[in-house]
């Protein structure tokens, strides 16, 4: 294979992955701002925040995980959104992690709330694991805004006259 | 460090997106829930425990919950939902030693009472939530909306229907 293959190669996976993350958690934040209360009942499930936070955790996250899935679209944006989805999907693993230990027979909570919310289990954390290390992944491949060329610095430039 | 600041930025626009769709809904949500407050006093709090008469009739029929029932001795052997317990709220702790045995703390538990504004239900729910039951919904329309419905329903003091009649079985 190619350098060019592979670069190629390197950014189809890099726009699949971002196509993925996004809708996932476009859709699971979407849920969760038309519930909010449904998703109090299962964030209090978890019986890990305080209760007086239950409500603010419940308002805020649904649209980090909105606004962390459009900015997978923006190439600007792109690494922002992802460093988002891989911190929360590592908050997320750690919260089912702790429920599964201490027993807990709840639903995750991940995509709405009601009977057939899916439960709390090892599938949650795969699916975790696997937003983890996806958006990991579009961190890593995604050109960082700090590669643009150093011309723009102007102090940097004035330096060099000066000298 | 670029890609931090902007996701901090997102954080934070996520932050005022939060407040404007809130400030929009026909009841928002306090951003923090007043937890000196009792649950009967913070009817904030307390619309967050109830469970919906659809939920609470998928629980019964999937055995996925244990179910209260708040009201006196003598309702609750007039009829009440199969499998019920009895623990009225003005006799609690004589009551509650048949939760400690047979359910589990960790149990989703759903209590009625009378039904209307009838408390009995969130003075048990308080109760069980000091005894370490913490996983606890009410019921709100209570008795007044599950007597007349379709779901099975027994009579007697003894709860699961060992003793008492399933109105439902021929």
């Amino acid at each position: 294979m190619t350098i060019e293959h592979h670069g190629a190669a390197k950014r189809a996976l890099t726009a699949l992955l971002c196509a993925g993350l996004a809708a996932v958690f476009v859709y699971a934040g979407a849920l969760k701002i038309l519930d909010p209360r449904g998703f109090v009942n299962d964030l209090r499930n978890y019986r890990l925040f305080p209760w007086w936070s239950l409500n603010a955790v419940a308002l805020l996250v649904p649209w980090w995980e909105v606004l962390a899935g459009v900015a997978l679209f923006t190439p600007r944006w792109r690494r922002a959104g992802a460093m988002m989805t891989g911190l929360m999907g590592v908050s997320f693993f750690l919260s089912v992690s702790q429920a599964l230990l201490r027993g807990l027979d709840i639903h995750c909570g991940c995509f709405g709330h009601g009977e057939k919310a899916a439960q709390a289990g090892l599938k949650t954390l795969a699916i975790d694991v696997a937003v983890v290390a996806a958006s990991w992944y579009v961190w890593r491949h995604s050109p960082a805004a700090a590669q643009r060329p150093a011309a723009f610095d102007e102090s940097a430039a004035a330096a060099l006259n000066s000298a | 460090m670029k890609s931090g600041s902007r996701a901090a930025a997102l954080a934070f626009f996520g932050a005022i997106c939060a407040s404007i769709a809130n400030a929009a809904r026909p009841s928002p949500l306090p951003w923090v829930l007043d937890f000196k407050s009792s649950v009967v006093d913070n009817a904030a709090l307390a619309a967050t425990f109830e469970v919906s008469y659809d939920e609470l009739a998928g629980h019964l029929k999937q055995f996925s919950a244990a179910f209260i029932d708040a009201r006196s001795a003598e309702l609750f052997a007039a009829g009440h939902l199969e499998g019920a317990y009895n623990v009225p709220s003005d006799q609690m702790e004589s009551f509650a030693g048949v939760i400690f045995q047979n359910v589990s703390p960790a149990q989703l538990i759903i209590v009625y009472c009378d039904g209307g504004n009838c408390e009995a239900s969130h003075k048990v729910v308080e109760f069980l939530n000091a005894s370490g039951f913490r996983n606890t919904r009410i019921f709100k329309q209570g008795w007044e909306m599950l007597g007349p419905s379709d779901l099975p329903k027994a009579t007697g003091s003894e709860p699961m229907g060992s003793t008492g009649q399933s109105q439902g079985a021929p």
